[in-house]
């Protein structure tokens, strides 16, 4: 009776010792250092921007030293892949071991959504930038933003830019990649055409990784329209844009690129195959600012000179707006930092922004640009510029974001 | 007999183990995929049938399984509704496909698979397509990452002890027979096509309960989990581990998602070192992880023998 009295004494003291030591080792990591989680894709299709995105937040966190509200600022990366599953484990994996408590990273929707689940979950916030509307639309919730302008606001800034600099135009011909961003576009662009005074007189849908446009060539171009408006992205709008060239569509006639990378992608045409090209971009280098120009110094100092496109500007951009929620509300705790970023108005190295409480849309500039002809060129990188910007908001009424929730 | 019994009691201590040793969610989807691969290896392994479809039913059941939750219908029924839907596709789809060996056998898997891939990608209605189905909830009695890693470890010992039992019996001597000659097995009176639609039902069914469990992991269903991709990742897991023994791919699944985890913390290419270590094994370990392990283990007994003969040797000689 006497021993087993012991034992249980014994095992209770021993129970108590071990919960103090990790609750105050618990505590004090809590209270030294802020986990920032860059969730990005190291390998698989988009394995080449993953490091550009590291390297542009990376960027933003040596602007501050690692160090936000006195605290150590402690940042891991983990592979996305460019998919949900191992992009959703890891980033749970990160939470449980590193104690992770914001996340950023960009690209595909899918990637998004899964770990915009893990961020709910786990009430961690997520920050992200890329191609879906749904962060700040139908999935919308309390611990998710969108960086990236809202697909409705690029889709009416190309077209409003384009009307602009070609009062005569009347008609576009539409190429969509087929899936649900691309028709979610294609159905903005048919709603705000007729605003702008333009028709669509034809539609392509082509699968994801096309390579071969020839016969949709044919077909736009037996339709005589005054461009041809392109809803794709990456290596299919590359060779999309090669063979209208080849065609001889460009540079008599110009062709949109409405949700484009920019620089990324500009880079890879040659000068001659790029002429005449409208380019819809949530970044692009010179955009006139000392923020910008700052930020891009800095990149060009990581990268030989090279000027960064919008993988870097995307990290360095998510990361900021991370810090900015932070220095605000004087917290690193999520739910402080999401309160601050609410309805928050300022101005960065993309300009002037405001995130909107009711659905976390960061409600900020798209750029359109207008590609530079070989002559013009002042060095390889000048490729382009910024014609005009737009930051018209979506209308309330047609964004599906019904209601954000609670924490 | 006696080998399997140790196997046993080290896949008991690792599930009491396991998570300890790697983060939660990391060791729930060890143990589904663990399903996945054993069940898999009753058609690679003791059937000698390669597909390369198995993203199929992994998909197809997680979907079903996630349109029940997401439609209010309890897990316990979603489950079972979820792995009959594969139980049947794999019905349907095995039919064409063994009719064909070899090379064509493959192909019309990888055929079905990229048929049913892409219907998920286009139904974006109900499958969500590119975005994946998302906002499935775990029941409240499974809600903590604890109690659903509990849940999918008596899931996993469950299809372990069944898949065993099948292995074990009848039915499992003639996936082996119809593995070392097919010819002679159709010779003696076994219809050989319709045990290989067996074997490849069986494998299938449980790799459907499997993605019906997934679902629960993220609270959604990737559409890269019906992708043939994934299949490869499956067939890779499976070898990895080794074909030749029923816990074998067990050890590929905790091997490829530990290395791939670990790797890519270290280091962006690390595709390029799994790659390297598949090679690896493929050239000098044909029977995969669990036969450089088994082979460890003979070695260090054959030591330890040694070293208990040679202090029996001084002992005698002091005596």
């Amino acid at each position: 009776m006497k021993v087993s009295f012991l034992y249980g004494l014994r095992l209770k003291m021993t129970t108590i010792f071990f919960s103090i030591l990790f609750s105050i080792s618990s505590s004090l990591s809590l209270s030294d250092t802020v986990n920032i989680l860059g969730l990005f894709p190291f390998s698989g299709p988009y394995a080449d921007s993953g490091k550009l995105t590291d390297q542009g937040a990376r960027i933003a966190l040596e602007e501050v030293n690692y160090t936000i509200n006195g605290k150590k600022i402690k940042y891991v990366t983990r592979d996305s892949e460019t998919k949900a599953g191992p992009a959703a484990r890891r980033a749970q994996e990160a939470i449980d071991t590193e104690g992770v408590k914001f996340i950023i990273g960009p690209w595909s929707s899918g990637v998004a959504l899964a770990v915009t689940e893990v961020a709910k979950k786990n009430k961690v916030m997520y920050y992200f930038s890329g191609g879906t509307e749904d962060i700040s639309g139908k999935k919308c919730h309390k611990y998710a933003f969108m960086w990236a302008a809202n697909a409705w606001t690029a889709m009416d800034a190309d077209l409003k830019i384009f009307k602009k600099a070609n009062p005569n135009a009347k008609k576009i011909y539409l190429f969509v990649v087929d899936y649900a961003f691309g028709w979610t576009l294609q159905k903005y662009v048919e709603s705000l055409a007729p605003k702008y005074g333009l028709e669509v007189v034809g539609v392509d849908r082509h699968p994801l990784g096309h390579r071969e446009y020839s016969t949709f060539i044919t077909k736009a171009m037996s339709k005589n329209p005054d461009a041809v408006y392109m809803i794709n992205f990456g290596l299919d709008a590359i060779s999309a844009v090669r063979q209208l060239n080849n065609f001889g569509f460009t540079p008599k006639k110009p062709v949109i690129m409405s949700w484009s990378s920019g620089f990324e992608e500009l880079i890879q045409l040659d000068p001659a195959a790029r002429e005449n090209l409208i380019v819809g971009s949530n970044y692009y280098y010179t955009i006139d600012n000392p923020d910008n120009k700052k930020f891009v110094e800095a990149y060009k100092k990581k990268f030989k000179g090279v000027p960064p496109g919008y993988a870097g500007a995307a990290g360095y951009g998510l990361m900021k707006m991370t810090l900015l929620g932070m220095q605000k509300s004087g917290s690193t705790e999520p739910q402080k930092v999401i309160t601050a970023l609410e309805e928050h108005k300022g101005k960065n190295f993309v300009g002037d922004f405001e995130i909107r409480g009711r659905n976390h849309q960061t409600v900020r500039p798209f750029f359109v640009l207008q590609t530079k002809k070989k002559n013009d060129m002042k060095n390889e990188y000048d490729m382009a510029e910024v014609v005009d910007v737009s930051s018209t908001e979506q209308p309330k009424n047609i964004n599906m974001c019904e209601d954000i929730g609670s924490f | 007999m006696i080998q399997n019994k140790y196997s046993f009691i080290a896949l008991i201590i690792f599930l009491f183990v396991g998570p300890f040793l790697f983060p939660n969610a990391t060791i729930t989807e060890m143990l589904i995929f663990g399903i996945v691969a054993i069940s898999t290896n009753i058609m690679l392994g003791y059937t000698g049938m390669l597909s390369f479809g198995q993203a199929l039913f992994f998909g197809t059941s997680a979907y079903i399984s996630g349109l029940m939750l997401l439609g209010g219908f309890p897990l316990f029924l979603a489950i079972p509704v979820a792995t009959l839907g594969s139980f049947i596709i794999s019905l349907f789809v095995g039919y064409f496909c063994v009719k064909r060996e070899g090379l064509y056998f493959i192909c019309l898997t990888f055929a079905f698979n990229q048929m049913f891939y892409f219907i998920a990608y286009v139904w974006t209605e109900v499958t969500g397509g590119e975005d994946g189905l998302v906002g499935v909830e775990r029941p409240t009695y499974i809600d903590s990452q604890l109690t659903f890693y509990i849940f999918t470890a008596i899931m996993f010992l469950l299809a372990v002890l069944a898949l065993y039992k099948i292995v074990t019996s009848p039915l499992g001597l003639i996936f082996k027979l119809i593995r070392e000659n097919a010819s002679r097995a159709e010779a003696i009176g076994y219809n050989v096509r319709y045990y290989k639609l067996i074997s490849f039902s069986i494998a299938s069914t449980f790799t459907g309960l499997a993605g019906s469990l997934y679902v629960l992991i993220h609270s959604m269903v990737p559409i890269d989990q019906i992708h043939w991709l994934k299949s490869g990742d499956i067939i890779f897991m499976t070898l990895f581990g080794g074909v030749g023994s029923f816990l074998g791919p067990l050890i590929g699944v905790v091997g490829y998602i530990w290395l791939s985890d670990t790797f890519s913390i270290i280091w962006a290419r690390w595709p390029l070192i799994m790659g390297v270590i598949f090679a690896i094994v493929v050239l000098y370990f044909r029977g995969g992880m669990s036969e450089l392990l088994e082979n460890l283990f003979k070695k260090y007994k054959a030591i330890s023998r040694k070293t208990e003969h040679e202090q029996d040797i001084k002992n005698t000689k002091l005596n």
